[in-house]
């Protein structure tokens, strides 16, 4: 097992440096630099200071390489932009915010996801079914910037529950959180319905029925377990995406999350955000999955992640 | 008289509803397990011998399935009369179920051992311990070696032949009066065949069981069966003890049957095949529904089901060759059509 983690932390390392690689260079092959928007404020001798300051005059291995040995030292660099603060400042700041929405989301999707679901397979074709199935087709068709208007609208506005946006206390958390879940709920009860339908259609469930097993117990004891595994799989690049932040949501909600620099960076070609925030993404994505791995030979005895014993 | 019986059915139709239409796949079954004897249910696929297992358990998935008449008796209670919840009682403790696929009639995300005690738990409340404790019981009682390692294995540990004996044991947790086995061995190797019906043979002579095993190999019959009922189309057409069927077969379908056996005594011959198909189940025959494949037919077995008629020892067959106005077979034969 030991042997088995060694390797696969290589290999997530591995990974992580392919993705630096090709976004490093993707990212230069985008025409503009970090301060082409200011050139003609800027007198040619101060932008050729601050390329210089950037490292932006040396040709690109040599940054490419500088790049690599700052993030071995997990240091993500400075912020072109904003020359206060480095792009790790900036994940520190954001990330606590984006991370509780966006686990507050996924718990929210997960459970009632998986709820539905089984709600919907075990009721298959009668009216319960159908009104999970029409939620599932509203959640993937209104997209969040609809979703998170609706829900200030509702609940923030005709009835003041929460507060319309900002960050503060939880409750300023509940309407993002909300609206953050909607698409994943619907996508989380579409497959735990088919993947329920299936296992209950399974000759153990049967064998249970035949030793006077009450419904209820046979879904809890051996529906679930059995059918979660889609839903499983889902969550690994759920999680990563929901807790680094989402531009839209918290934007509408003004949200001081890390959702934002991802777009922000990319528009003000401001290099090492671009590539930190990829890095941070990549990296959260990365052990998400080896932890999803982990889970599936937790859930399920005949999946092992070595081929060996041990 | 009939509430003597462990288990009665009496002229048991069930009905399933499908997009063509309503399949009568049981048509007015009726027969009988007493107490420690071991009962063959024979036929071909589709005639209607798993369904009627199934609603023996109350198993029958409604919808689309449904009885449409007839009541099943189990210990003078009538089991088609039973609210769920007294049916759950039923299922597991009184009747057990050994099913016929061992590859997929186990969870493969549950530890073997709670998987056969999971019934005795719900049946009779025991302790985590208690409960461990009988599983090891109940796996050394089936022949599998090292229960106590074995009972905290998952299925996909246990060979076929192995996760067969744990479908028997967990059919077997409640000490049941009755064990219904749906086509046992049929997933199963050849070899590996012998021993479960070596295993089951064994437990029902130690345990007193009353055994009703659906099969459509008269091998299995002749090994394990004290008497045996012949379905076809969803009716019976044979029933009697297993001597006397195997060797006084009554009926063209049960002459059929032993015609098509390679036998391994005397002369080598070619195995004779029922020519033909059984009838379709959306729209029955109003007669017998073995006429149209009978090399006896006479006009009366198209219009009219035969009532069955009885040769002593229970043996009984419904075919009209056995009414006193229908001609002798010796004639039959004569007349240029042929049996054995």
């Amino acid at each position: 097992m030991s042997h088995y983690l060694a390797k696969r932390f290589l290999m997530m390392l591995l990974t992580l440096w392919i993705i630096v690689t090709l976004t490093f260079s993707l990212m230069h092959a985008i025409p503009g630099d970090p301060f082409a928007s200011d050139s003609d404020q800027l007198p040619e001798q101060i932008r050729a200071n601050l390329r210089a300051k950037y490292h932006l005059d040396e040709p690109l291995p040599i940054q490419y390489l500088l790049y690599l040995k700052n993030l071995i030292m997990l240091d993500l660099g400075p912020s072109i932009k904003s020359d206060t603060r480095g792009v790790n400042d900036m994940i520190a700041d954001g990330f606590g915010a984006s991370a509780l929405l966006g686990a507050q989301a996924v718990a929210i999707a997960l459970v009632f996801g998986i709820f539905f679901g089984i709600v919907a397979a075990l009721n298959r074709g009668r009216w319960l079914d159908y009104a999970a199935m029409a939620l599932a087709v509203l959640g993937v068709a209104i997209p969040s910037f609809i979703m998170a208007p609706l829900l200030i609208n509702f609940l923030a506005i005709k009835w003041p529950i929460f507060p319309v946006a900002t960050w503060g206390t939880w409750m300023h958390t509940v309407l993002p959180s909300l609206a953050l879940a909607f698409g994943p709920l619907a996508i989380i009860t579409r497959y735990m319905r088919a993947s329920m339908i299936e296992v209950m259609n399974q000759n153990y469930i049967r064998t249970a029925e035949a030793k006077g097993i009450p419904t209820l117990a046979i879904v809890v004891r051996h529906g679930i377990r059995n059918a979660i595994l889609p839903v499983v799989t889902f969550l690994g690049p759920l999680i990563a995406s929901l807790i680094t932040g989402t531009f839209v949501v918290e934007k509408i909600f003004a949200i001081p999350g890390i959702g934002k620099y991802f777009v922000d960076g990319i528009f003000n070609r401001d290099y090492p955000v671009i590539l930190g925030t990829t890095v941070f993404y990549s990296s959260i994505l990365i052990i998400t999955i080896f932890l999803i791995d982990l889970a599936y030979t937790l859930i399920d005895p005949r999946i092992k992640l070595t081929n060996k014993e041990g | 008289m009939a509430e003597q019986h462990l288990l009665t059915i009496d002229n048991l139709k069930v009905n399933f509803k499908t997009y063509g239409g309503e399949v009568q796949a049981v048509r007015g079954v009726s027969f009988h397990v007493d107490k420690g004897e071991t009962v063959a249910v024979v036929g071909e696929s589709g005639c209607g011998k798993s369904v009627t297992a199934q609603a023996i358990m109350g198993l029958i998935p409604a919808p689309p399935g449904r009885i449409v008449e007839g009541r099943i008796v189990f210990e003078g209670k009538e089991i088609t009369a039973m609210s769920k919840k007294e049916l759950l009682e039923i299922r597991g403790s009184q009747i057990g179920m050994v099913f016929q696929d061992p590859m997929t009639a186990l969870n493969p995300t549950m530890k073997v051992g709670r998987q056969i005690v999971e019934g005795f738990v719900r049946h009779h409340q025991v302790s985590r311990e208690e409960a461990q404790k009988r599983a090891i019981e109940l796996l050394r009682m089936v022949g599998i070696p090292d229960p106590e390692k074995r009972a905290d294995q998952y299925p996909h540990q246990f060979s076929g032949g192995m996760r067969q004996r744990v479908v028997i044991a967990i059919a077997l947790a409640c000490q049941p009066k009755l064990v219904i086995a749906d086509e046992p061995t049929t997933a199963l190797d050849v070899t590996i065949q012998a021993q479960i019906l070596d295993l089951l043979k064994r437990l029902q002579e130690e345990q007193g069981l009353s055994v009703l095993i659906i099969t459509h190999d008269l091998g299995v019959v002749a090994e394990i069966a004290h008497r045996m009922v012949v379905m076809y189309a969803g009716v019976v057409v044979e029933t009697g003890s297993v001597k006397d069927v195997f060797s006084h077969p009554r009926h063209p379908y049960t002459w059929g049957l032993m015609r098509s056996l390679p036998r391994l005594d005397g002369e080598k011959q070619r195995l004779v095949p029922i020519e033909g198909t059984p009838p379709d189940l959306f729209h029955p025959p109003k007669g017998c529904p073995f006429a149209a494949r009978c090399e006896f037919a006479m006009e009366i077995c198209d219009r009219q089901i035969p009532e069955p008629t009885a040769f002593g020892g229970g043996h009984q067959a419904a075919c009209w060759l056995h009414d006193p106005r229908a001609p002798r077979i010796e004639e039959l034969v004569a007349a240029g059509r042929q049996t054995e």
